[in-house]
């Protein structure tokens, strides 16, 4: 793993520096959000965090003999939740901190997890440089995909990971859109200090789904994650860790904008079709296969 | 305890921060201006003493009469905006106590303080724009653009006039017409800046209160561009006023200043968060010349009285304890503690080296190295 993780960083673009510069922050980081978040490092949750889980588990598609990839999987919290749900789903996990790396191999071990989740320490950028075309099932990203300088490339990469009929899901944070020209001015500054603080590129949802499209994935759907309103988090998690960085802390509601939406966004790469079967493209991949 | 809740409302309701580290410092930094250029011939006199005092009380006079006022008239469009109003914890009694309080303030030291008709002018037509802008009929906080031209003439023009009027009065002419005008040209457009900049942060609010101020109208691409060409032209204003007033043949002041100004703007972070989308409205760097108004500028003319003679010490005592930020005084102390402990480290570490000792080899203090010295003996 030494020998590719050597020739996965060596490039020096600036989407490879800031990677570095991401994988850094978490080696410094990873104990306070431990420390606020527990072993589940997302700020949209439910108060019971496995409700949270199981939800996503669900809007994934996540299913039995299954080989999915973790992009960006910190400590491993939702791997190993998923591994002990669904018996035979086989789980590569990745993340670009040796610290994260390190703790999510231990808790894994301690949890009896270790043959099925597998750890490595990888730039997701270079997914098709560390895994063979076509190897996974799934590929999720959960509130990590912003981590990236490159979503375009980052999208490619995952497309190529992903096996034919394969989905990609994400859960991220998307920058908000308002028709008030102040009003998306304070947005916009308010997203830039949180990429500041976080090494994050809070994505358009506009231009993620061109980019997602133009790489040749279909979009099953977007949308806000269906959780019921009571159990909803209501950002006081989010809102204790603001207070370790300072940024978007919410003071008072009276002038308050929200600056971002959280989106779940599922995308299918789609299988070739016989010559025969191509008049039922416009049809989902199911009907169609 | 109560008192101390007392207390904390009077303030409050005064609104003593919102003034007392911004506008008023600027004005106290152009009456040293205006004592450094008029005592340019004679020695410092006792007689100046009771015009600064004289010119302290009645700023904060001026300053909180002013913002109680304001304040008061805005108890109904605040609530509507979901504002807070630091005046209703307030009974109509203490209120009208305070007002009584402030006006008493703003006027007892001209009992004393130099005068003649174009004072009163000057004192009667501060009062009325505190009026005009805040109490009905005019209330002309409300309109369109007279706002904007009745703050900047409330909080800078007019006060810093009857300031330079009064030191006159004691003095003489002190800066030819030119001058003047430069310098009251760039006050008008700092006060329009600060104004413009407190619109922008309020344009929530006064939307809710159903206000529409310059910002909203102009909309957020006219409104980026008056304030950066108010940025641009008050840059152009001071760096004339102080080639022309200050001279530039005293060039180890400029240095100073600029070098501070820049270190200062560097601590304030002006210089840290990318413009985003290329607007400024929200952005600190709006704020680039405030240190040097509030901040550098009183104190390097406290430095400059100081080059002429000791006699100002104690003014720079009250300046740092009235108008300069507790935290900002305690960076520089400590900062200074370090450098000196640097300075008195290094020099007797470099003594001792030319005795024949390295402390630092040896791991050993002075007092440590001469304690041994004087066992051995």
């Amino acid at each position: 793993m030494s020998d590719i993780s050597n020739m996965l960083f060596k490039p020096n673009t600036r989407s490879s520096r800031h990677s570095r510069a991401v994988g850094d922050f978490y080696n410094l980081r990873t104990a306070d959000f431990i420390e606020v978040y527990g072993e589940v490092i997302q700020a949209f949750r439910t108060n019971d965090v496995n409700e949270w889980l199981t939800y996503t588990m669900q809007s994934m598609g996540l299913g039995t003999q299954m080989t999915v990839l973790d992009a960006g999987c910190g400590i491993c919290g939702p791997a190993r939740y998923y591994a002990k749900q669904i018996q035979d789903l086989q789980i590569t996990a990745c993340s670009i901190s040796e610290v994260q790396v390190q703790q999510a191999k231990e808790k894994n071990l301690a949890a009896g997890l270790s043959q099925r989740i597998n750890v490595l320490h990888l730039d997701y950028h270079a997914l098709s440089s560390a895994f063979t075309q076509a190897t996974f099932d799934l590929v999720y990203f959960l509130e990590s995909f912003g981590h990236s300088a490159n979503q375009a490339h980052l999208l490619q990469e995952a497309y190529s990971v992903l096996r034919e009929g394969g989905t990609l899901y994400i859960k991220d944070l998307f920058k908000a859109q308002n028709p008030d020209d102040w009003k998306q001015q304070r947005i916009d500054e308010l997203c830039e200090d949180i990429n500041q603080a976080y090494h994050y590129h809070i994505p358009e949802l506009e231009k993620f789904l061109q980019a997602a499209r133009k790489c040749g994935f279909r979009l099953e759907w977007v949308r806000i994650p269906e959780v019921k309103r009571e159990t909803f988090e209501h950002l006081k998690i989010s809102n204790d860790f603001q207070e370790l960085f300072q940024v978007g802390k919410i003071e008072t509601w009276s002038d308050y904008i929200f600056p971002i939406d959280f989106f779940e966004i599922k995308l299918i790469k789609p299988k070739t079709l016989d010559p025969a079967d191509l008049h039922k493209y416009f049809m989902n991949q199911d009907e169609a296969s | 305890m109560r008192q101390a809740n007392w207390s904390h409302r009077f303030f409050s309701a005064l609104r003593v921060k919102d003034w007392r580290f911004s506008f008023i410092p600027v004005i106290f930094g152009l009456l040293y201006l205006f004592i450094f250029l008029g005592q340019v011939s004679s020695d410092p006199q006792l007689s100046v003493i009771s015009l600064l005092l004289g010119s302290l009380f009645t700023s904060i006079g001026f300053a909180s009469f002013g913002y109680l006022l304001n304040e008061w008239s805005d108890i109904k469009d605040d609530f509507k905006a979901g504002k807070h109003n630091k005046l209703v914890y307030l009974s109509l009694v203490q209120r009208i106590s305070l007002l009584f309080f402030t006006l008493a303030l703003l006027g007892f030291p001209w009992l004393f303080l130099p005068k003649n008709a174009a004072s009163l002018f000057l004192i009667l037509t501060e009062i009325c724009l505190f009026v005009g802008y805040s109490l009905p009929p005019f209330r002309f906080k409300n309109w369109l653009l007279i706002p904007n031209v009745i703050d900047a003439l409330y909080a800078y023009v007019v006060p810093i006039y009857l300031a330079y009027h009064t030191f006159s009065l004691h003095y003489g002419e002190l800066l030819v017409f030119k001058h003047r005008l430069l310098l009251f040209i760039l006050l008008f457009v700092l006060g329009f800046r600060n104004i413009l900049i407190h619109q922008i942060n309020d344009l929530h609010f006064d939307r809710r209160a159903a206000k529409r101020t310059l910002p909203d109208v102009l909309g957020l691409h006219k409104s980026n561009r008056l304030l950066l060409s108010l940025i641009v032209l008050e840059a152009v204003l001071l760096l004339y006023f102080f080639a022309e007033v200050l001279n530039f043949s005293n060039w180890p002041f400029l240095l100073l200043l600029v070098i501070c100004w820049l270190w200062l703007c560097r601590r304030n972070q002006l210089f840290k968060k990318p413009i985003v989308n290329q607007k400024i409205v929200y952005h600190p760097i709006r704020h680039l010349f405030d240190p040097l108004y509030q901040l550098l500028f009183p104190l390097l003319l406290i430095v400059l009285l100081l080059k002429t003679s000791l006699f100002w010490l104690p003014l720079l005592v009250l300046h740092l304890l009235l108008f300069v930020p507790l935290s900002f005084v305690k960076h520089i102390a400590g900062k200074c503690r370090l450098y000196l402990s640097i300075i008195i480290n290094y020099s007797i570490w470099i003594f001792f080296l030319f005795i024949g000792i390295d402390l630092k080899k040896r791991n050993q203090s002075a007092l440590g190295v001469l304690g041994s010295i004087v066992k051995k003996k």
